[in-house]
C-alpha cells in the first residue's frame, strides 16, 4: 500500500507532463496548421477552374517577360480573383481588381491557382 | 504678346487601352487631327489642335498603354515622348469603372516626376456598378488635380481645358509622392540613386526614377548606362548586386515585387477614396460573353456576323460604284474629243481613268471602314479575335489576324496596315504574306464578268469558289509559311475584354471619315501615278509587245494569247483594271466581252477559271505592294510576297486548266 502512495505524486507528474506535451503539440498544430492544410489543397492550372470560382494565384509557370505583362495587366502572385468565364476548350475570363482579363490557353495552363 | 498671339501648348494623353482616351481625343480636337506615323515604326500617331481662351493647343494621343517599361513598341514611344518633348501638360485617362488597374498607369507618371491631370473618365459606367469616388481626396492624396469626365457625352470637356489653362498659368509646386516598395527594395533604390547622382547622374531623369527602373530590368534604360561605359558599368554592377541582395529575399523577381508594391499603394489609396458595393452583380458585358465567347457558339457567331457585313457592303457599294463609273465614262466621253489626240488620251484614260480608279476604290473602302468602326467601338472585336484565336493558333496566325484578314475582303490597303494591331512580329509578318491573297473588293469585276459569260447558270457558284479559293490557300500558305519560313515565339493571348458599349454615331463616322481620308491621301496617290505611268507605257506602244513576249508562259493555263497577258500586266496597276483594258484591246464595251473572248480567243469555261484564279492570286497590285514595303519595312520580305504569289497563281491557274479541261462541261 505504501508503495503506490509512495509513487503517486511521479504518477500524477508523468500524467500532467503528458496533457503539457499534448497541450503544446496542439498550439503547434494550430498555429501552424494553416500551413499543413493549405499544403493540402491541390494547386491546378487555371483552366481547369470552373466558371464562378474564386482562386488565388500561386504561381505563374511563365518567363519573365510574360510574367511582367501580366502584372503590368493587374494579375500578380498571390491575389485573388474570381473566373467569370471558363469557356472550354478555348479562353479564361478573370476578374482581376475589377477589370475583364481574357487569357489563351497556354497563359492559363501555366497559371497555377488554388480555389 | 499681342491679343491674336494665341500661346501653343503641347498636350500630351496617356492613359490605358479602352479608358476612352481616343473619345476625349476626338472631343477635344474634332476634325482637326492628323493620323501618321510616329517616325520610323509603323504605330499610328494622332496629333490634333484646339483653341482654348487664350491658348493654341497641340494635343498628341499617346498610343494606349498599361504601363510604361520598355516591354512594348507602344510603351517605348510613350516613354520617349514624354521625356525627349517635354509636353507642357500631361493628361492620364483614367477609366473610374476599373480604377485600381489605370491607376497603375498614373502612379509610374508620378514616379517619373510628371504631374499629370487625372481626367476620370467614364464616370457613369462607375456611377451604374454603385462606384463612389472622392475625387477631392484623391487629388489632395495625389498632390494631382483630380477632373471628372463623361467625355462620350461631352460632360467634364470644359472642365478638363480650364484645369489644363490653370497648370499652365500657375507656378504651384506639387508635392512629390514617394511610394515605398516595401523595406529592402527602398534601402536599394537608395543606394543606387546614390551612386548614380554621384558617378552617372542622367540629363533628363530624376536618379531616383533610374534607381527603380535598373532594379525592374528596364531595357531601355540599361541601354543608357551601357552607353556611359565604365561610369555605367559601375551602376549596373550596383544594380546587379542589389538584386542579388534582394534575390535571397523576396520569392518573386524584383520587378514583379515591385508592381506588387505599387498594386499595394493603389490598394491603400482605395480604401480610402473609392467605396464600392461588397458584392459585384454580374454585368450585361458578362452576360453577352457567357453567349459570345462559348467555345461552340463563338465562331460561328462570328461566321454570321461577318457574312452579315459582306452583305450590307456588297449590296450597299455596288450601286454606288455603277453610279461613280456612270459619271466618269461621262466625262470621259466629254473629254475624248480634245486635241491634240495624246493630250485627250492622257486626260481620258490617264487622268479621268485615274481619279476614276481611285475614286471607284471609295464605297468599298469606307464601308468596310464603317464597319470596323462599328465592330471596335461595340467591344466586339476583341472578343472576335479572342474567339478566333483558337483556330488562328492552329493555322499559325493570330487572334487579332481577324481583323486583317477581313478587311481583305474589301481591299488589301488597309487591311495590311491594320496588321499592326498584332505585337508579335512573326504572327504580324505571316499575317501581311497572306493578306493578299485574300480576294479582294477589285477582283469582283473580274469573277462577274467571266462567270457571267462562261457559266450564266452557275455564276455564283463560280464566284463563291473564287473566295474559298482565296481563303483555302490563305490557310494552307500561312500554316506552311509559319513552320518553315518565319519560325519563332508566336504571341501570347492575354487581353483585356473593355464592356460592351453602344458606339456613338459621331464617333463611328469621324473614324470612317479620317480613315477613308488616309487611305485616299496614301494609296490613292500611288494607285492615280501608276495609272498615269501605265498610260505612258501603253500610249507609247510598250505593253503589246511585253504582252506578247511573256504570253506563251500562260499556255498551259489556256490563256496563252497576249490580249490575256497585256491585261494581266495592267492588272499589276489594279485588279479591277483587268477587265477595262481587255475591252479597249478589242474595243468592245463590257456586255460584248464574253461573247468577243471566246469567238476570237477560243476559250473554255476551264480556260475562264483558270484566268479567275490567276487575277485571284497573282501579284498584289502596286498600292498592296508599296504598303507591304512599308509595313514590313523589308525590301525582302516584299520581294517574297510578290514572288511566291506570281509562281503560285500560275501553278494553280495551270493546274485548275490541265484538271478542267479533262472533263467536258
Amino acid at each position: 500500500m505504501s508503495n503506490i502512495l509512495l509513487g503517486l505524486p511521479y504518477y500524477l507528474f508523468s500524467i500532467a507532463l503528458t496533457y503539457l506535451l499534448l497541450l503544446v503539440i496542439m498550439i503547434i498544430y494550430f498555429y501552424y496548421g494553416c500551413v499543413f492544410i493549405m499544403e493540402d489543397t491541390p494547386t491546378i492550372p487555371l483552366i481547369n477552374v470552373p466558371s464562378g470560382n474564386k482562386v488565388q494565384i500561386i504561381n505563374i509557370d511563365a518567363g519573365w517577360g510574360l510574367q511582367r505583362r501580366l502584372a503590368d495587366m493587374g494579375l500578380t502572385p498571390g491575389l485573388r480573383v474570381t473566373v467569370v468565364g471558363n469557356h472550354k476548350p478555348g479562353s479564361v475570363v478573370l476578374n482581376v481588381r475589377g477589370s475583364r482579363l481574357a487569357l489563351g490557353r497556354g497563359i492559363s495552363n501555366k497559371i497555377m491557382v488554388q480555389i | 504678346m499681342s491679343k491674336k498671339e494665341k500661346k501653343l501648348i503641347t498636350i500630351a494623353l496617356t492613359g490605358n487601352p479602352n479608358s476612352g482616351k481616343t473619345t476625349l481625343f476626338n472631343k477635344i480636337t474634332g476634325a482637326n487631327q492628323h493620323i501618321g506615323n510616329w517616325p520610323g515604326v509603323t504605330v499610328e500617331k494622332k496629333e490634333g489642335f484646339r483653341v482654348y481662351k487664350g491658348y493654341e493647343l497641340k494635343v498628341v494621343d499617346l498610343p494606349g498603354t498599361y504601363s510604361l517599361t520598355a516591354h512594348s513598341i507602344d510603351e517605348i514611344i510613350a516613354k520617349n515622348f514624354l521625356i525627349d518633348e517635354k509636353p507642357d501638360v500631361v493628361v492620364n485617362i483614367v477609366d473610374a469603372s476599373n480604377l485600381e488597374r489605370n491607376l497603375y498607369l498614373s502612379l509610374q507618371l508620378l514616379e517619373m516626376g510628371f504631374k499629370p491631370i487625372i481626367a476620370l473618365n467614364m464616370m457613369d459606367v462607375a456611377y451604374s456598378k454603385g462606384y463612389h469616388i472622392e475625387a477631392e481626396r484623391l487629388s489632395s492624396l495625389l498632390g494631382i488635380p483630380v477632373v471628372l469626365l463623361v467625355a462620350s457625352r461631352n460632360q467634364g470637356i470644359d472642365e478638363l481645358l480650364e484645369s489644363i489653362a490653370c497648370i499652365v498659368d500657375s507656378k504651384i509646386r506639387i508635392k512629390i509622392l514617394n511610394i515605398s516598395y516595401g523595406n529592402e527594395i527602398d534601402d536599394e533604390i537608395t543606394k543606387l540613386e546614390v551612386a548614380i547622382t554621384t558617378n552617372a547622374p542622367l540629363q533628363k531623369y530624376p536618379s531616383r526614377w533610374l534607381a527603380l527602373k535598373l532594379l525592374e530590368e528596364d531595357a531601355g534604360i540599361k541601354k543608357k548606362f551601357e552607353e556611359l561605359k565604365s561610369d555605367g558599368d559601375e551602376i549596373l554592377k550596383a544594380k546587379d548586386r542589389s538584386l542579388a541582395r534582394l534575390a535571397k529575399i523576396h520569392r518573386n523577381t524584383t520587378g514583379i515585387a515591385i508592381a506588387e508594391a505599387r498594386y499595394g499603394f493603389i490598394s491603400g489609396l482605395l480604401k480610402d477614396v473609392l467605396k464600392r458595393p461588397s458584392v459585384e452583380k454580374e454585368s450585361i458585358s458578362d452576360q453577352i460573353d457567357k453567349r459570345v465567347l462559348n467555345g461552340w457558339l463563338g465562331i460561328p457567331l462570328f461566321a454570321v456576323i461577318l457574312f452579315g457585313l459582306f452583305e450590307i457592303i456588297f449590296n450597299l457599294s455596288l450601286p454606288l460604284l455603277d453610279w461613280i463609273n456612270k459619271g466618269f465614262e461621262y466625262l470621259s466621253n466629254l473629254a475624248s474629243n480634245i486635241t491634240p489626240n495624246w493630250l485627250g488620251s492622257l486626260i481620258t484614260d490617264g487622268i479621268i481613268g485615274g481619279v476614276g480608279t481611285v475614286i471607284s476604290f471609295v464605297p468599298v473602302i469606307s464601308l468596310l471602314y464603317l464597319g470596323l468602326a462599328i465592330l471596335e467601338y461595340s467591344g466586339y472585336l476583341t472578343r472576335a479575335a479572342f474567339v478566333m484565336d483558337r483556330l488562328m493558333h492552329r493555322i499559325g496566325l493570330h487572334g487579332r489576324s481577324v481583323v486583317p484578314l477581313t478587311l481583305g475582303f474589301g481591299c488589301s490597303v488597309p487591311a495590311i496596315m491594320a496588321a499592326r494591331t498584332i505585337e508579335n512580329p512573326n504572327d504580324r509578318l505571316v499575317t501581311i504574306m497572306v493578306t493578299p491573297l485574300i480576294s479582294c473588293g477589285a477582283r469582283l469585276p473580274i469573277y462577274v464578268l467571266l462567270a457571267g459569260a462562261f457559266f450564266s447558270a452557275y455564276q455564283g457558284l463560280v464566284i463563291f469558289s473564287m473566295y474559298f479559293l482565296g481563303v483555302l490557300l490563305t490557310i494552307l500558305l500561312a500554316w506552311f509559311f509559319r513552320r518553315k519560313l518565319v519560325k519563332g515565339e508566336s504571341g501570347h493571348f492575354v487581353m483585356e475584354l473593355p464592356a460592351y458599349r453602344i458606339p456613338t454615331i459621331n464617333s463611328v463616322l469621324l473614324y470612317t471619315w479620317l480613315h477613308t481620308k488616309a487611305f485616299l491621301r496614301r494609296a490613292g496617290t500611288i494607285i492615280f501615278i501608276v495609272v498615269l505611268l501605265f498610260w505612258l507605257l501603253d500610249y507609247s506602244g510598250v505593253i503589246e509587245p511585253i504582252g506578247r513576249a511573256i504570253a506563251p508562259i500562260f499556255n498551259p493555263a489556256g490563256f496563252g494569247q497576249w490580249q490575256a497577258a497585256s491585261s494581266l500586266i495592267f492588272g499589276v496597276m489594279a485588279k479591277e483594271v483587268v477587265i477595262g483594258a481587255f475591252g479597249t484591246m478589242f474595243a468592245v464595251g463590257k456586255a460584248e466581252l464574253g461573247e468577243t473572248i471566246t469567238a476570237q480567243l477560243g476559250w473554255t469555261p476551264q480556260v475562264a477559271l483558270a484566268f479567275m484564279a490567276m487575277c485571284l492570286l497573282y501579284i498584289p497590285c502596286v498600292a498592296t505592294i508599296v504598303t507591304i514595303k512599308r509595313e514590313t519595312n523589308s525590301w525582302k520580305w516584299t520581294g517574297f510576297v510578290v514572288g511566291y504569289t506570281l509562281i503560285l497563281a500560275w501553278i494553280i491557274a495551270v493546274l485548275i486548266y490541265q484538271i478542267g479541261s479533262l472533263f467536258i462541261i
